[in-house]
């Protein structure tokens, strides 16, 4: 058993090595980044699907690298045919036989973020007819087939809410990360001195203060909690926090929340950053 | 590679046949409802995002479990098919008690709990024998479009332990 496990381990950092054949940057991914990814022909390994690109650019190093991709879709653009590949997807060459091209995933494969960062990436790197040099290399004008594993980013912006999507009798939490706090009077906030200003929205035009700014930073239940490495947090079930305080009047349909920090004896010069997280829209 | 994907389910699966096969059966069908029968008191309560590319779940236990309040507590009795609530901190999604029933006696998936006013419907996280001694269900909060699309903004996972072992 424990040969079974040894070679298992070894079969497994064998794929690992593999992978690194293809990449992408920036790692971790942000759900709306652009990407650019590269492939690396002297990591891939001829022969193993009939494949002899990485001899084929050895002898031919100026000859154009396409990219081929199904995975998380086919290309917008299309690939092309194998004897022909599309113009669009040529890569740029950055290295010896190290390719790359910058595209917006969710954009590039018309798919949402959470299925690019399901299925990843699946591609190889071909010359623009997969048949070139037919009869001189011992395999097809391409690599073998490569996948790119996806690590997303989780949010890091100054201003998070979680979850992505709610209800207003969801629980949501609002993260304020004062490290990237670009107010000098705001920066550097000590774990007693961070508030939250709260509005209810139902129109541009009917809205509610949970309390006015002044006496926000008196209310504890504004408070933000510290959580470590200069981050505060609050969470709240917007309908139930609006309600116990009987600030909204019967009927009233929260659309938005809106909001922004607030620091004791702190009073914004040149109007607040409001910041607005729209609620799913029911039946 | 090709190659090596054939020689790694070869072995997965000569590992797998090592594996000792299942004997019995799943038990009578009373003893799930006897496996409920009594008192549960919660011990955590999680959010998943199931939006989120990597469902991020965060643990809001501390609504839940205030030190000196007394937690939410679950009665079921398996004769009447009942259930009570002893409320505590935290949003109550229980309503105050009613009845309640598995959406299949002899293999439950779901767990209901009617109430006077509403339906709940919660996913159980194993099927919960007279011996357990741990209950987890999972309640999606989700909304209906006006094209009757379903979207599901939260899974909340409750833990609750049994009071009367």
């Amino acid at each position: 058993m424990k040969k079974i496990f040894t070679l298992i381990t070894a079969l497994t950092m064998s794929i690992a090595a593999f992978s690194q054949a293809a990449y992408i940057q920036p790692s971790p991914t942000g759900k709306n980044d652009t990407i650019t990814l590269y492939i690396n022909v002297a990591q891939t390994t001829d022969g193993v699907q009939n494949n002899a690109l990485s001899a084929m650019l050895t002898d031919h190093p100026e000859d154009t690298v396409y990219l081929w991709t199904w995975q998380p879709a086919g290309p917008v653009v299309g690939n092309g045919d194998w004897t022909n590949s599309n113009n669009a997807m040529a890569m740029t060459k950055v290295g010896e036989k190290l390719y790359s091209m910058r595209f917006k995933p969710t954009s590039f494969y018309n798919v949402d973020a959470t299925t690019f960062f399901t299925n990843g990436i699946s591609c190889l790197a071909k010359l623009k007819s997969g048949n070139a040099y037919q009869g001189e290399y011992n395999g097809e004008a391409k690599s073998e087939d490569l996948h790119i594993n996806i690590v997303p980013k989780l949010c890091d912006e100054l201003y998070c809410v979680f979850p992505e999507i709610a209800k207003t009798d969801d629980y949501v939490s609002i993260t304020y990360d004062n490290v990237q706090e670009t107010n000098v009077d705001l920066q550097n906030l000590g774990e007693d001195e961070c508030y939250l200003f709260l509005r209810a929205e139902q129109s541009t035009f009917v809205a509610y203060n949970y309390a006015e700014p002044a006496v926000a930073t008196t209310l504890p239940q504004l408070k933000m909690k510290s959580i470590g490495d200069g981050k505060f947090r609050i969470t709240i079930i917007p309908s139930d926090f609006f309600n116990e305080a009987g600030v909204l009047p019967d009927g009233f349909d929260m659309k938005k929340l809106k909001f922004y920090v607030l620091k004791p004896g702190y009073v914004y010069q040149t109007g607040a950053p409001y910041q607005s997280y729209s609620f799913v829209s029911c039946q | 590679m090709k190659k090596i994907f054939i020689l790694a389910t070869a072995i997965a699966m000569t590992v797998a046949a090592c594996k000792p096969e299942l004997k019995g059966d799943l038990g009578d069908p009373a003893n799930k409802l006897e496996g409920m029968a009594g008192t549960w008191e919660i011990t955590s309560f999680k959010q998943q995002d199931p939006n989120n590319p990597i469902r991020e779940e965060r643990d809001l236990s501390e609504f839940y479990i205030i030190d000196g309040l007394a937690p939410y507590r679950l009665s079921f009795n398996k004769d009447s098919m009942t259930y009570s609530v002893a409320a505590g901190p935290g949003k109550n999604y229980f309503g105050t008690g009613g009845h309640w029933a598995f959406d299949n006696p002899n293999y439950p998936t779901y767990l209901y709990l009617y109430t006077a006013t509403d339906t709940l419907q919660t996913l159980l996280g194993s099927v919960v024998r007279p011996s357990d001694s741990q209950l987890n269900i999972q309640l999606e909060n989700y909304c209906e479009g006006a094209d009757g699309s379903r979207t599901t903004t939260a899974i909340y996972t409750f833990t609750f332990n049994r009071l009367n072992p």
